[in-house]
């Protein structure tokens, strides 16, 4: 309310001066867009040529699931460590590896004809579905003077599991994997009202088995399809595939998914 | 004054001149040449003194060289002017009426003492408000007595609240919360009674539906206003309350509507839909009570107080119908291929057919109360200086104990009761507004400065509670038990009784296509509300009256108003569980909570917010007169609203609204007898608080999945305190895959962000252009026409450039929302118009309006579907429904005519008669062809451009009023009165189902015509995935398309018996 009344007073004083208050208008906070209909789509880039060379340093990008988290009844501690939000991105390539699913072959006893049949293994114990999933321990309430919120402390997210085989034949399913996330302390969200919380930049170090690998991160929001070489707008990242029409996105040839054209914020010249 | 002539002529003490008292509110003005018979060269010196049963003394002016004078801060009513001056016969020029906001001109021509020829003085009083370029209507006790006005039912309809005669205006018609004005939505309409706004801070729409009993006078302003007036983008409804006077005056009234057989016949809307079926009618609706108005100390302190309760009170029957299907010689279900049973289908219509299931109906009982009150001091201070406090409370309480609510908002009873006939009538709606406001008018420097000031505090209260005393929050009683929608296939049988149900709903796939029962509410109240709305307001005007190069009145203003909005909600219960289609899960469909972090969620019983706004602004105007035949009305006004979410920080500014109003006006004959004018004014919106509430920062809500089934969450047991206990436990949840990217396997949702605004967010205004002509051909018989153009500027509301994935707040077509289509809505109209006030025992008005209203922008709420959300309509959210969205709008009537006439008749010395009647007809509105979209559901899609379907046919409505007073004292008077609203009980078509297709669709492209469109042209978009899914077709039209939704209300007979003292 005081501060009601001293706008108040101060804008009685500005009111007589009629032209020309420019007036700005407040920050609204450090927006994270996140939708469970609608997911990131991020591209990869190795950070040195010796990255690319490896075999763990093949990933040309992926989906991921990127949310925030926010306490509304932090304390005021917390709030100015910027501890009252936080930042979980989910990879498509460790939650993929929760759970495998596969086709087989069996005489159903009833008819004697043989029938297809699918099953599907989970590959890790409930207790580690979590694990697929990397938090940050910050994410500041509002943008920095670029616009940028800067998300630190992602503990690893990494699981290890056993090759599936098929039951019937014996095949290999799935092989056996291990695969560690580590974001680093420079993953950034773009928030601004003209592109909410829909951009973000930062590195990864991936490690598969004994490899390991930098990679830079481009993503954006929402992950859409496109057709490599159209000129169409709605089937190459314009206008019409749902992406923010400011968005400078290309069409990922890899991916076939758009993806940003520069490291973010990755937007046309206005 | 024209009571007072009636006096004359029959030597009968007439009730309307006693039954009102007189108003404080003083903003009229009379001016004047005096000059003198013989050479016609100007008169100084004059003094002129004003009197009238409604001023308390006298006021008292002098003409200056010029020969002019004014008479400044009158209270309207019906005046006597005296012109004295040595050597001049006195003259005196009684019955001049003044009304509330107007300037006329009274110019006299003063007879020397020695002058001998006779000359003959034309002692008619002008009635033409020379000094503006308003246009509207200014409605006073003389109309609302004679004229059948304040129609029963309706938003404020038992209360006969002043708002509603704002229908009476050419350009104005009824819209869903109040009255349309030139094309805008009522909510953008400025409701101010006193001098202080009465808008509901949260919505825009009137909160306080003040009885017509409490009210002196009425000035709707329909366009062509002052920068005094501001903070509107519709029309000004001006109303002054009474006040007392130097004698003691008073009414006791009682008015009814009988319903049953008093009402005439109601067509019934035909809808194959639903097997639930509703049917209202009234019972009865009424207000009596009683006003009193008398001086405390004569010429100095006068009060007034009034009190008036009122009532509504319907019948809803609800009953349930079996849709009848093939059967055969035994009365079993014929089953085609498919093995589903076939409709039997009206040959005519098309619609299903169907057969009432003996037992199930069941009669409701809808109403609401209200206890209006109001009390005011007037105390004189000297001549020059006054002031008034007044009090007035609108309290009014709807439903509960098993009474159905009527909603305040809309005056609207329940259509239909698709539900468990026990989970109806558990909730009451409170509405209720207190305005305390204290004025002060007063003259200083010969009457040279004045100045008015108003100081005022607006209470509302908006509520809908559990009728069992718990409160939003509270986890035991009704409050505590959760609302439960089901959804999948079953039949009315599985959750009500009747004899033989069964057998009448087999259908051989068990009941689900005889008595389908889909969306069927069973449990608790759901979403409950506790709402405290207040507005703190505070204005001052000075007005200076300076002679240079003709006569100016400056006028400037400065005007702050803080508006707040405290609301309280929860879903009763904590949750409302919703079904999933297939009835395999149900869903915490709707739980205020947030996650922390993935699965670590916290659900709130209750939300609550305080969403508060500062309104600051000032204006200075010049009305600036020439040879009493030029007036160049010039200003500007500037505000700035500071919009404050629901954490107390500023969700942003809405600065600089810098609205220019110019108007120049021509008096050719300058003698107040005939104006020309033009007027060109910019408008800017104070924008309500309910996007507040709603978006900054959003709702905290979460939503689960949970296992159906016996001993989890079963659909037998669900409605239930002991179903729901044991549905709601970590046990029944159900995890989605591990390979989902969510992070959160149990829940999704929880966020808490405000929505984001373009930086450059410009205020909402609108602009208007007016040109007009007013001539006064006879006594008080004024002609004339005008013609007005309103257009939008920017337009705040809220879009998506992804699709529904991001929101943000900010400028259609501007900023950097700038590939959305700018928001059009253009009004275009042509008025004219023939007025008589009442005099020598009759009045009558006469009006025919052209119009046209195009674009792609209703105004503050949504008419297709009566979305009230100011400023956060669905209008502008989606790309996708861009398209075809510009056209003739739902409120477009080419033609409307008003004509009002009203006579009375003296029998004997005590005896009279008045008869009124009164006839408006208008052309229909457009029909559009609409579909549904995925998110959002029906009537969103534009399938071809909007209201290019044809139209809905003319309505015609004639209304009488007969009236018989009786004198049986000094000044007591006994009245009687009949209104007959719909004479002839006129059924027409006030609306029609406008939905084309309940399926998700695009709209089609390529301007293809009403008469050419087919199912086969229209994609239809997959729910689930939101891709095209090949084309419509014949099975997805609605039956109801174009089918009549609503008639016009029957014919309703309102009785009045009224004591005057």
């Amino acid at each position: 309310m005081t501060k009601r009344i001293a706008t108040t007073v101060a804008v009685l004083g500005a009111a007589s001066i009629i032209s020309g208050c420019a007036i700005e208008q407040p920050s609204a906070g450090c927006f994270v867009q996140d939708s469970s209909f609608a997911l990131w789509q991020a591209k990869y880039i190795p950070k040195t040529e010796a990255d690319a060379a490896k075999a763990c340093g093949q990933l040309k990008g992926e989906e991921l699931g990127v949310w925030k988290y926010s306490n509304p009844e932090a304390s005021a501690a917390d709030v100015a460590a910027n501890r009252a939000a936080r930042l979980a991105i989910r990879p498509r390539g460790l939650a993929s590896l929760t759970r495998t699913s596969y086709k087989y072959k069996e005489v159903d006893p009833a008819t004697g004809k043989e029938v297809e049949k699918s099953r599907t293994v989970d590959r890790v114990t409930q207790d580690k579905w979590d694990d697929a999933t990397a938090l940050s321990t910050t994410l500041p309430p509002e943008p920095d003077s670029e616009g940028y919120c800067k998300a630190t402390g992602f503990a690893p997210a990494a699981l290890t599991v056993e090759t599936v085989t098929n039951h019937v034949t014996g095949a290999t399913v799935a092989p056996a994997a291990s695969v560690t996330y580590q974001f680093n302390d420079d993953v950034e969200v773009f928030s601004a009202p003209s592109a909410p919380g829909t951009q973000l930049r930062g590195s990864l170090t991936y490690t598969s088995g004994a490899c390991t690998a930098e990679y830079e991160v481009w993503a954006l929001w929402p992950s859409v399809g496109c057709v490599p070489g159209s000129t169409e707008p709605a089937e190459s990242c314009g206008v019409g595939s749902g992406l923010n029409p400011d968005f400078d996105a290309v069409c990922d040839a890899d991916l076939e998914a758009c993806v940003p054209a520069k490291r973010p914020g990755s937007f046309k010249a206005q | 004054m024209q009571v007072r002539r009636m006096l004359r002529a029959t030597g009968v003490v007439v009730v309307a001149g006693l039954s009102y008292g007189t108003a404080a509110y003083a903003d009229s003005v009379i001016v004047g040449q005096v000059v003198s018979a013989e050479n016609k060269k100007p008169v100084a010196d004059v003094v002129v003194t004003a009197t009238s049963p409604n001023l308390q003394g006298e006021q008292v002016v002098v003409t200056d060289a010029q020969g002019q004078y004014r008479i400044p801060q009158l209270p309207p009513g019906m005046y006597t002017l005296r012109f004295d001056k040595e050597s001049f016969k006195p003259f005196s020029r009684p019955e001049i009426q003044l009304r509330l906001d107007r300037t006329i001109r009274v110019n006299v021509e003063m007879l020397p003492e020695a002058f001998q020829t006779t000359i003959d003085v034309v002692a008619r009083p002008p009635t033409i408000d020379v000094g503006s370029t308003s246009t509207g209507v200014n409605v006073d006790q003389d109309f609302i007595k004679r004229i059948a006005v304040n129609r029963p039912g309706g938003k404020g309809g038992a209360a006969r609240s002043f708002d509603s005669l704002a229908e009476l205006a050419p350009g104005a018609q009824n819209d869903a919360y109040g009255v349309s004005i030139n094309g805008t939505t009522s909510p953008e309409n400025g409701y101010v009674v006193d001098g202080l706004s009465t808008n509901d801070p949260a919505f825009g729409i009137n909160a306080s539906p003040l009885s017509v009993e409490f009210v002196q006078d009425v000035n709707i302003i329909t366009g062509g206003y002052m920068p005094e007036y501001g903070r509107s983008t519709g029309g000004v409804l001006n109303a002054v309350t009474k006040s007392g006077s130097n004698e003691f005056h008073g009414t006791v009234f009682g008015n009814i509507t009988p319903g049953g057989v008093f009402e005439g016949r109601r067509a019934q809307v035909l809808n194959e839909s639903s097997v639930v079926g509703g049917l209202n009618s009234l019972t009865a609706l009424g207000d009596f009570g009683a006003t009193l108005g008398g001086p405390i100390l004569k010429d100095k302190l006068w009060f007034f107080a009034g009190v008036a309760p009122s009532f509504s009170r319907y019948n809803h029957q609800r009953s349930i119908s079996r849709i009848l299907i093939q059967r055969d010689a035994n009365g079993a279900p014929m089953l085609n291929e498919d093995g589903e049973p076939t409709v039997l289908r009206d040959a005519a219509t098309g619609q299903a057919q169907t057969e009432l299931i003996p037992g199930s109906q069941r009669d409701y009982l809808a109403e609401a109360r209200s206890l209006q009150y109001m009390g005011k001091l007037t105390y004189l201070i000297n001549q020059d200086h006054n002031v008034s406090v007044s009090v007035t409370g609108t309290p009014s309480v709807s439903g509960g104990n098993g009474a159905l609510s009527i909603d305040p908002q809309t005056g609207g009873v329940p259509l239909r009761l698709v539900g468990d006939p026990n989970s109806f009538g558990i909730t009451q709606e409170l509405a209720g507004t207190t305005a305390v406001g204290l004025k002060y008018a007063g003259a200083f420097n010969e009457k040279k400065l004045l100045v008015d000031a108003n100081v005022g505090w607006f209470h509302q209260t908006a509520s809908t509670l559990p009728d069992d005393g718990t409160r939003p929050g509270d986890a035991t009683g009704l409050a505590g038990l959760s609302l439960v929608q089901f959804r999948a296939p079953r039949s009315i049988a599985y959750f009500e009784n009747y004899a033989n149900i069964n057998e009448l709903c087999d259908d051989g796939v068990g009941g689900t296509v005889s008595c389908s029962a889909i969306n069927y509410f069973r449990g608790g109240p759901g979403f409950i509300n506790d709402g405290l709305l207040d507005r703190m307001q505070a204005n001052a005007k000075g007005t200076y009256l300076l002679d240079l190069f003709g006569s100016h009145v400056l006028k400037t203003g400065v005007d702050v108003e803080l508006l707040s909005y405290y609301q309280k909600k929860a879903f009763s219960g904590g949750v409302t569980h919703r079904e999933t289609l297939s009835g395999a899960a149900w869903q915490d469909f709707r739980r205020y909570g947030f996650l922390r972090g993935p699965d670590d969620a916290e659900p709130l019983l209750f939300q609550e917010a305080r969403s508060t706004s500062t309104t600051v602004g000032g204006f200075l105007q010049d009305s600036w007169t020439i040879a009493s035949r030029f007036t160049v009305n010039a200003g500007v006004r500037y505000d700035t609203q500071w919009l404050y979410g629901g954490d107390q920080s500023l969700a942003f500014v809405l600065s600089n609204q810098i609205s220019p109003r110019v108007g120049l006006i021509v008096d050719p004959m300058a003698n107040g007898r005939m104006k020309v004018y033009a007027n060109f004014a910019r408008y800017y919106e104070q924008v309500p608080l309910n996007l507040l509430d709603r978006a900054f920062p959003g709702e905290r809500r979460f939503q689960a999945n949970r296992a159906s089934g016996v001993g989890r969450c079963d659909p037998a047991t669900m409605h239930t305190r002991e179903g729901q206990d044991q549905c709601e436990t970590d046990a029944t949840l159900v995890a989605s895959a591990p390979t989902s990217l969510n992070p959160s396997r149990l829940y999704t949702g929880g966020k808490s962000e405000k929505e984001p605004v373009d930086p450059n967010i410009q205020p909402q205004s609108s602009d208007e252009y007016l040109l007009g002509a007013e001539y006064e051909l006879l006594a008080n018989v004024r002609l004339g026409g005008n013609y007005v153009r309103r257009n939008m500027g920017s337009v705040i509301e809220d879009m998506s450039r992804d699709d529904g994935n991001t929101y943000f707040l900010g400028n259609p077509g501007q900023g950097f929302a700038k590939e959305f289509p700018r928001p059009t809505r253009n009004y275009d109209a042509v008025v004219l118009f023939l007025n008589r006030t009442f005099s020598d025992g009759w009045l009558a008005q006469a009006n025919y309006t052209w119009s046209r209203l195009f674009g792609n922008y209703p105004g503050l709420f949504r008419p297709e579907n009566a979305q009230l959300d100011p400023n956060i309509l669905s209008d502008f959210d989606l790309v996708s429904l861009l398209k075809n969205r510009e056209g003739l709008l739902p409120y477009d009537r080419t033609h409307a005519i008003k004509l009002f006439g009203a006579k009375e008749f003296a029998f004997s010395k005590d005896l009279t008669a008045s008869i009124g009647l009164s006839y408006r007809g208008n052309s229909g509105t457009p029909i559009s062809y609409i579909g549904a979209h995925p998110l959002y559901g029906p009537s969103e899609a534009f399938i071809i451009q909007r209201g290019s379907g044809g139209r809905t046919p003319w309505v015609n409505n004639i209304d009488s009023n007969v009236g018989v007073n009786y004198r049986v004292g000094k000044s007591n008077v006994v009245s009687l009165t009949v209104d007959v609203f719909n004479i002839f009980n006129f059924q027409g078509v006030t609306a029609v189902d406008q939905n084309y297709t309940f399926a998700s669709v695009l709209p089609v492209e390529g301007g293809v015509k009403a008469g050419d469109l087919t199912p086969g042209m229209i994609d239809k978009i997959d729910d689930d995935t939101g891709e095209v899914a090949g084309k419509l077709s014949e099975a997805d039209l609605n039956p109801n398309f174009k089918k009549p939704t609503q008639y016009q209300a029957p014919r309703q007979i309102r009785l009045g018996l009224r004591y005057t003292f």
